[in-house]
């Protein structure tokens, strides 16, 4: 078996891989993908700050915005996708004042989950799992 | 129609929910009208400015996509496995009977399975607002029993007009969804509550059900009323002052009765020639159960009655028997229990927390009274008992539990 394979990274090399090569242009594309990646942690976060105090999706979008978050640019309808899914997993609640705005806050849950993300980041399974279930599927 | 209208029809076309539907329209158009007036600011004419906030919305049709998947409806195919494993169960103890009785117990899985599923598809929050005209339906039920009766077995009265028999226990369904539709008010009275219990209590009493009917339903509501929003110190009260005017109640009614028979469970030795014979036959028959298959196929005397089936079933293919229908039980239960926690609508919840109550009390002293834990009182097990009424009963909570369940997302 050893033998058989003992070949088969050079000759990948040789054939396959020849004409994929891994130039800096990938590497800058890679890098740019985890950012971004590492970016959605720090929208979540604060976000979950600014539910401190109730805000509508309007109000959120515009001091998302404000901090440099350009997450929902040009697709700010996806902020209540992201809002309603921390909602169903109890990070936040809503309400509805006179059956015409509703507003967000952060809920106890959602205040275990801000320390989280401030002490260790998006390392762990769970919140990796959350974050990449809360944002847009692209 | 306006394009902010064709983007919001657009964007909800796939979600189920009607108010799902309604409650992100309202939510986005406050948005794209907050947007807008920005742009008017900014100095766009105002046909723009709408434009302008649409696009910066984002795609509808990916919008759409996604809110479909938020607000999609759950089937708990745990809780409806194990339900119909349940049910299926239920033909074993009828095996070794005429082909009648065989084909009445598949007629009534058939009609379980029916209502279960049916029930599921039914919007529990339509019920919501109608708790006094449940109430009244049920106290109707029981008033009819009580004045109407026609027939009496076991000491029971019915009511029977051709093939239909009307019980006292068939009150319990609505009393239930009343009881949630008041707890859920957050104007509901402690003095209404005392009231309408009392009065539900008196009828229950008086319709002369069995013990057990009275039991389950002065249970349910207890629980019920632990987690209701009056302070805790009324609960307790309520407990306890209820808890000795029932003995009260109970004593003299059937005093002697009920003495004698709580007496042989305690003392069975010295009842051995009346009601104490039951709980050193059980004595017997689970010192002699071996773990897989019957150590004679001796009929047991009590066969017949149907509430011994769990009893019946172990003696028949073992231990692993028993084991088996404790785990599918606690399975079903657990799994039910669960779901409480994740439910915010108060209707929902105390919809959850009766259901389930109503439900669980049924199997969980069945199992107690069949193992020699808790005096015999006559009390189907849910699901593996003989009989219609029992099994659409508990199918109907167990299809509310699961309509409640299936909307979770958007309540």
């Amino acid at each position: 078996m050893e033998k058989r394979l003992k070949n088969l990274q050079p000759g990948l090399k040789k054939t396959y891989f020849d004409h994929l090569p891994f130039t800096a242009e990938h590497r800058k594309e890679i890098m740019k993908k985890i950012q971004i990646k590492n970016k959605e942690e720090e929208i979540l976060l604060a976000a979950l700050q600014l539910l401190h105090n109730r805000k509508t999706g309007f109000e959120l979008t515009e001091l998302l915005r404000a901090r440099g978050f350009q997450k929902f640019e040009n697709q700010e309808g996806f902020i209540y996708t992201f809002l309603h899914r921390l909602e169903q997993k109890n990070i936040i609640v809503s309400e509805w004042e006179n059956n015409k705005i509703k507003y967000y806050q952060i809920d106890r849950k959602g205040k275990k989950l801000e320390k989280k993300l401030e002490t260790e980041g998006g390392r762990s399974k769970n919140i990796r799992e959350l974050i990449d279930w809360v944002y847009v599927n692209e | 129609m306006s394009n902010k209208h064709l983007f919001l029809n657009k964007v909800t076309e796939q979600v189920k929910s009607k108010e799902a539907k309604q409650s992100i329209k309202l939510e986005m158009e406050h948005h794209i009208q907050l947007a807008k007036k920005g742009w008017i600011r900014k100095g766009l004419t105002e046909k723009e400015a709408e434009e302008k906030a649409i696009n910066e919305m984002g795609s509808p049709i990916q919008l759409g996509r996604e809110l479909s998947g938020i607000y999609r409806p759950i089937i708990d195919w745990v809780i409806v496995a194990l339900t119909v494993s349940l049910l299926m169960i239920g033909i074993l103890p009828t095996l070794s009977s005429p082909l009648l009785f065989i084909a009445q117990k598949l007629f009534m899985i058939l009609l379980g399975i029916t209502i279960v599923i049916g029930f599921m598809y039914v919007d529990y929050r339509k019920f919501a607002d109608f708790g006094y005209l449940f109430y009244l339906t049920g106290s109707l039920i029981l008033i009819t029993v009580i004045f109407f009766n026609n027939i009496t077995i076991n000491g029971m009265n019915y009511i029977k007009i051709g093939p239909i028999i009307i019980k006292g226990i068939m009150a319990i369904p609505f009393f239930l969804l009343a009881w949630a539709s008041f707890f859920s008010k957050k104007e509901f009275r402690y003095v209404s509550f005392l009231c309408l219990f009392f009065f539900s209590c008196v009828l229950f009493l008086f319709g002369f059900d069995s013990i057990s009917t009275v039991f389950i339903y002065i249970f349910t509501v207890a629980v019920m009323l632990f987690w209701s929003g009056f302070s805790k110190k009324k609960v307790f009260i309520t407990f306890g002052t209820g808890t000795i005017l029932l003995l009260w109640m109970l004593f003299i009614t059937r005093g002697s009765y009920q003495l004698n028979r709580l007496m042989a469970f305690i003392f069975p030795e010295r009842y051995a020639q009346e009601a104490g014979y039951f709980y050193l036959y059980l004595e017997k028959i689970w010192a002699n159960l071996k773990w897989i298959g019957p150590p004679d196929m001796e009929k047991l005397t009590f066969i017949n009655n149907t509430d011994t089936v769990f009893l019946q079933l172990t003696y028949q293919f073992g231990y692993v028997m028993a084991v088996i229908l404790v785990l599918l039980f606690g399975t079903l239960i657990l799994k039910m229990i669960t779901n409480v926690k994740k439910t915010k609508n108060q209707y929902a919840k105390f919809l959850l927390i009766g259901s389930i109550t109503l439900y669980s009390v049924q199997v969980i002293y069945n199992l107690g009274m069949c193992m020699g834990f808790l005096p015999v009182i006559s009390l189907s097990l849910p699901f593996i008992s003989y009989g219609v009424v029992p099994t659409v009963i508990n199918a109907l909570l167990i299809g509310l539990i699961l309509s409640v369940i299936r909307r979770k997302n958007f309540q």
